[in-house]
Formats: C-alpha cells, sequence, structure tokens
C-alpha cells in the first residue's frame, strides 16, 4: 500500500507563498492529476514530494513522514520526472536509466547483476530495447519521455511524481505516453501524482484531480464532479466549455465571439 | 539471461591496457631522449633490474645510472603525476559543473597559487635560508585560499547556490586575485622574470623530493576523483534529479572539489601554472571513448600522465640546451592536436 499525502503544505521561496496550506491525498494505485494554470503552484507542490524545496507542513509517503527517512529510502519509494529533464549528450540510453538503480548503491559500489535486469525490464515495459545503446540526447520528444518513464520504474519507486511529464509532446505522442503511464500504474501498482495542463487528458486517464490556483488547491474531486464549466471558468478562463463525449468531459476554450467579428 | 545485449557503458580491458600502453612507452621515452642517449632495452633493462627479486647485468656505466635515475626518472615520475591529477582534476570539475569549459583553476586554484608565488618570490626572505622551499608553500596555500574564497562567495548568494553561481564566483575571485597579482608583479618588477618563470610553469627543478613532496596529496586527490567517477554521472542529469535519485549534489560537489583542489595546489606548487592539460586530456578522452566518467576519469589518469611527459620531453629538447616552458609546449602542440580530434571526430561536446 504506497499513499501520498500531503499536510498543510506551504512553499514560500522569499517573496510570498506559492503554495498555501495545501492538504491533499493520494491512495495505492491512483492516478492524482493536479491542474491549474501557470504559477498555481503546482510544481512546486510537487517537489516537496521529493524533498526539492523547502516546505512546511507535512508529506507523507507510506504512512512514513519524508522528513524522516534518509535521502535514499525516499528516493526508493518516490520517483520523480521533472519539467524538462537533462539528457547529457553523449550518455546511452541504458546508461540513463541504470541511473534509475542509485538509490539502491552504495556510494562507491557500481550496478549489479540485478541492476542490469531491472534496467533491461524498464527498458523491455517502455518498449526500448532497441534503444539501449542510442545517445539519450539524439532521441525525439516522445523517445526521451520514455526513456525518462524507463529510469524511474528501474527506480522501482511505489510513487511517481511527474510534473507536466507530456507537455512538450504532439497530440498522438503525448496519448502514448499517458496510455504507457496508465498501463506501468495497473502493472507495477503505482501511485502516480502528476502535474498536467491538458484538461481532457487529465479527465480521461485520472482518478481524481486536484485543482490549484495561486497557490490555494480550490477543489478536489472525481474528474466528472471537480472538472465543472463553473470551476474551470472562474479559475482558467470565460471562455472554458465542458462538453461530453462518450461520457467523459472534453474541455475545450472557445474564441469569444466579438472576436470573430 | 541478458546474454548478447549491450549492459552500458563499460570501461573496457583494452582501453586500459591501451592507455596504460601509452604511458609506460611515454616513461620510457623521457628517460631516454636527453644530451645522453640511452637505448630503450637499457632503460628498460635499468628499470627491471630495480624491481625485488630481479638482477639484470644492465651495461649502464654509474654516471649513466645516474642519469637514468637521479636526473631523468624524477623528472619523469613528477610529469606523471602532475599531468594525472591535472587532467583528472579537469575531468572532476567538468563534471561538478556540467561545463565542458571547467579546468581545475576555474574556482581561483591558478590566481591564488600564482599570487601566492608572486609574493614569496617578490617578498620573501632570501629562499635559499629557509628549511623549506617558501614559494611552493606560498604557491599552495595561496591556491586552497583563492578555492575557499571563491566557494565562501558563491554559497553566500541569496539568490541560490547553483553550480553557476559557483562559476561566476570563481571567476571574480580569480580576477581579483590576478590583479592583485599583476600589480605587485610590476611593482617589483626586478622579479619579473623569476614570477614570469614560475607562472609559465616548468619541470626543471625536478628531484625525488618534490616528487615525495607532491605524491600524498595526488594519491589522494586521485582516489578521490576516482571513487565519484560514478556520482558524476548521477550529476549530469542535474540537481534536481540527481537529489530525487538519493544523492546530494552540492555535498559530493563539495568533496570532489576539496580533493581535487588539494592535489592540484600540490602540484602547481612545484611545477607552476601548467595550462590545457586538464581541459585537453579528458575531452580527447571523452571524444575517442565515452561520455562516461566512469570510462573518462581512469583514462584521464593514465593518458594525462603520458601527455605532460611526452610535453615535457619537447620542452626540454626542442631548443635544447635551453627550455621552453611546460605551460607554453602543452599548448603550442597540445591545441593543434586537440582540434585534430576535434574535427575527426563524431561525437558533439554539449
Amino acid at each position: 500500500m504506497s499513499t501520498v499525502r500531503f499536510e498543510k503544505v506551504s512553499v514560500d521561496y522569499g517573496a510570498g507563498p506559492v503554495v498555501s496550506d495545501v492538504s491533499l491525498g493520494a491512495i495505492a494505485g491512483e492516478w492524482l492529476a493536479i491542474v491549474g494554470p501557470n504559477g498555481a503552484g503546482k510544481s512546486s507542490l510537487l517537489r516537496t514530494a521529493v524533498a526539492a524545496v523547502e516546505f512546511t507542513g507535512s508529506v507523507m509517503v507510506d504512512g512514513r513522514l519524508t522528513t524522516t527517512l534518509t535521502d535514499k529510502e525516499r528516493a526508493r519509494l518516490v520517483a520523480y520526472v521533472s519539467q524538462r529533464p537533462r539528457y547529457p549528450q553523449g550518455m546511452a540510453v541504458f546508461d540513463y536509466v541504470l541511473l534509475g538503480r542509485t538509490p539502491y548503491m552504495g556510494t562507491l559500489a557500481s550496478e549489479s547483476t540485478h541492476d542490469i535486469a531491472l534496467v533491461w525490464e524498464a527498458l523491455s515495459a517502455l518498449r526500448l530495447e532497441a534503444f539501449a545503446s542510442r545517445d539519450v540526447a539524439t532521441l525525439s520528444g516522445g523517445e526521451t519521455q520514455r526513456v525518462s518513464l524507463a529510469r524511474v520504474i528501474a527506480q522501482r519507486a511505489a510513487i511517481l511524481v511527474l510534473d507536466e511529464a507530456t507537455a512538450s509532446l504532439d497530440v498522438s505522442a503525448q496519448h502514448e505516453v499517458l496510455e504507457v503511464i496508465d498501463a506501468l500504474r495497473s502493472s507495477h501498482n503505482i501511485t502516480v501524482v502528476s502535474a498536467i495542463h491538458d484538461l481532457t487528458a487529465a479527465a480521461q486517464f485520472c482518478n481524481s484531480v486536484a485543482i490549484m490556483d495561486r497557490g490555494l488547491l480550490v477543489n478536489h474531486g472525481a474528474p466528472v464532479d471537480v472538472l465543472t464549466e463553473s470551476v474551470l471558468q472562474e479559475v482558467f478562463d470565460p471562455s472554458i466549455r465542458v462538453l461530453e463525449v462518450n461520457g467523459d468531459p472534453v474541455i475545450v476554450s472557445l474564441r469569444s465571439e466579438e472576436a470573430y467579428q | 539471461m541478458n546474454a548478447g545485449r549491450p549492459t552500458g557503458t563499460r570501461l573496457h580491458w583494452w582501453w586500459v591496457v591501451g592507455a596504460a600502453v601509452v604511458l609506460v612507452a611515454a616513461i620510457i621515452a623521457g628517460v631516454m631522449i636527453g644530451a645522453v642517449r640511452l637505448s630503450p632495452s637499457q632503460v628498460v633493462g635499468s628499470m627491471l633490474d630495480r624491481l625485488p627479486f630481479v638482477d639484470l647485468d644492465t651495461g649502464l656505466t654509474v654516471r649513466q645510472e645516474a642519469i637514468v635515475w637521479q636526473i631523468r626518472m624524477p623528472r619523469v615520475i613528477l610529469a606523471v603525476v602532475v599531468g594525472s591529477m591535472l587532467s583528472a582534476a579537469g575531468a572532476a570539475y567538468q563534471g561538478v559543473f556540467r561545463n565542458p569549459l571547467a579546468d581545475p583553476y576555474l574556482l581561483g586554484a591558478g590566481a591564488g597559487a600564482g599570487l601566492g608565488a608572486t609574493l614569496a618570490i617578490a617578498y620573501g626572505p632570501n629562499t635559499g635560508d629557509w628549511l623549506v622551499d617558501p614559494i611552493p608553500l606560498a604557491a599552495f596555500a595561496g591556491a586552497l585560499i583563492g578555492v575557499s574564497f571563491a566557494y565562501l562567495l558563491g554559497y553566500t548568494v541569496r539568490s541560490g547556490r547553483t553550480s553557476v553561481t559557483l562559476i561566476l564566483a570563481g571567476v571574480a575571485v580569480a580576477a581579483f586575485l590576478t590583479a592583485l597579482q599583476t600589480f605587485i608583479q610590476q611593482r617589483e618588477s626586478e622579479t619579473l622574470r623569476e614570477v614570469y618563470g614560475w607562472i609559465l610553469g616548468s619541470l626543471n627543478t625536478a628531484g625525488w623530493a618534490e616528487v615525495r613532496l607532491v605524491a600524498p596529496y595526488v594519491v589522494v586527490g586521485l582516489g578521490v576523483v576516482f571513487a565519484g567517477r560514478r556520482l558524476l554521472d548521477v550529476l549530469s542529469v542535474g540537481d534536481t534529479d540527481a537529489s530525487t535519485l538519493g544523492v546530494r549534489p552540492g555535498r559530493i560537489r563539495l568533496v570532489i572539489v576539496i580533493f581535487a583542489t588539494l592535489g592540484t595546489a600540490a602540484v602547481v606548487a612545484v611545477t607552476g601554472l601548467i595550462g590545457f592539460v586538464g581541459i585537453i586530456v579528458p575531452h580527447t578522452v571523452r571524444l575517442l571513448t565515452s561520455a562516461s566518467y566512469r570510462v573518462i576519469v581512469p583514462l584521464s589518469i593514465l593518458l594525462g600522465g603520458a601527455f605532460l611527459v611526452l610535453a615535457d620531453i619537447i620542452a626540454r629538447t626542442a631548443v635544447a640546451p635551453a627550455e621552453i616552458p611546460i605551460g607554453v609546449v602543452t599548448a603550442i602542440f597540445g591545441a593543434p592536436f586537440f582540434a585534430m580530434i576535434l574535427r575527426t571526430s563524431k561525437a558533439v561536446v554539449s
């Protein structure tokens, strides 16, 4: 059972709070989407889960306070993919995925055959075997996202924190990556917490959605309950419309009528 | 189970053997070449003769023995030690700062050593009276003080401690110390020649005493950089990602910089500022083999030693009996060689 729970979490970089008193949780195997306009505090909230920012309040993973865990213990529980990961020039895909095994290695140790086997498992889960020797810096956007996911799968963390993992992808590549995440979530029983811009995708893929605005948690619940026109119009823009296709909400932004004239 | 599948970047044994062969060949050449010519078999014989349980008749005269063991060998070994240290420190700095232009002098070690040496030369009492030569001592202290300043400055910046603020702090400290050094050098112009000679670097004074002096620092410095080679790969994904993998980038950076600087300060104190080695050797290794520090660090240690031995052969023979400063040789021969590697290599430096 791997759950993640944010309790009264606040983040302040020195110029006023960017996250204020947010309490929010996800249960094991759940996919929680965090949506909101740019600057809403989504990334900062996610970064508290991996201790990448200073914050007040508490974050519990698996029932344990992250502040009581060592860096390695935390890294074995929570894996993280940043908005724009750095893919070092000249590094082979295999080596990049192998970095996911870092929390399991002693400071001076090198990888075991077990580590290597897990890297191959991760590569095969993301259909990347043929790319193993390729330079990670020469791959396309969709391929590098899969490589990042392979790295966090090799990390064997039960909680996956994704910061806009698909923001830079075209529609089909984004869809493919989200499907991969969903498959990994069910096959490995992983809890996913992801910031996501595409509200329609959030509605289709995620079990629950939390809306943030200016550092505050506005609403949290099942996608159909939370992603309503009135809430979204208030948080994002009055031009937002929520349509429905096959029972799922489809969220679009319409150009105002005056603009056509 | 994974037979035949690639298992990631490996330090292949043939790379290590190749680099070791180059190093040994360079050492033999370094001992052979000079005003008194010796043959490779004489040199190898004399070296084997020194091994325990080996007793060879090398056919060398007592004078030739003395040339090999009292004059040439300490100089060659010092070149190996200095070249290894500067190359490994360069690789380490490039790794912790994720900057291909980083070299061991980046954070002010060179400028600090220069200022220390200049102060000792200009204002020091007659160095002959001292029990220990104050110039290397002052250079060593200057290098450590320079880097400490840069680190303190970089880590007290309010806008956040990143590797970039540290580099900028290093640039500021280096500029300041160099300005002080230049000022003193201009005021005390009668010592100009000595200061200048020191700054350009030389292995001219090398004896076993110098080798013994730097060896402990270099062994520790190389040991730490070598041990940290896998962590340098982890740092290459950026500080945030590295920290989510359970390591502390700031701490790794501090430890590696401390020990790389300690080794660099020690070799600079004895030989002066030998430039370019810390950039050219790691990048040549990178372009020819792999971008992984697990490969770059060990091969840079071996090939950095070989490179400086070869550079020193040119420095002391090209215009014999005079010597060219070795820092000039590393740049004059190193730069075109590096340009050639850069042009013919498929890999690109990020």
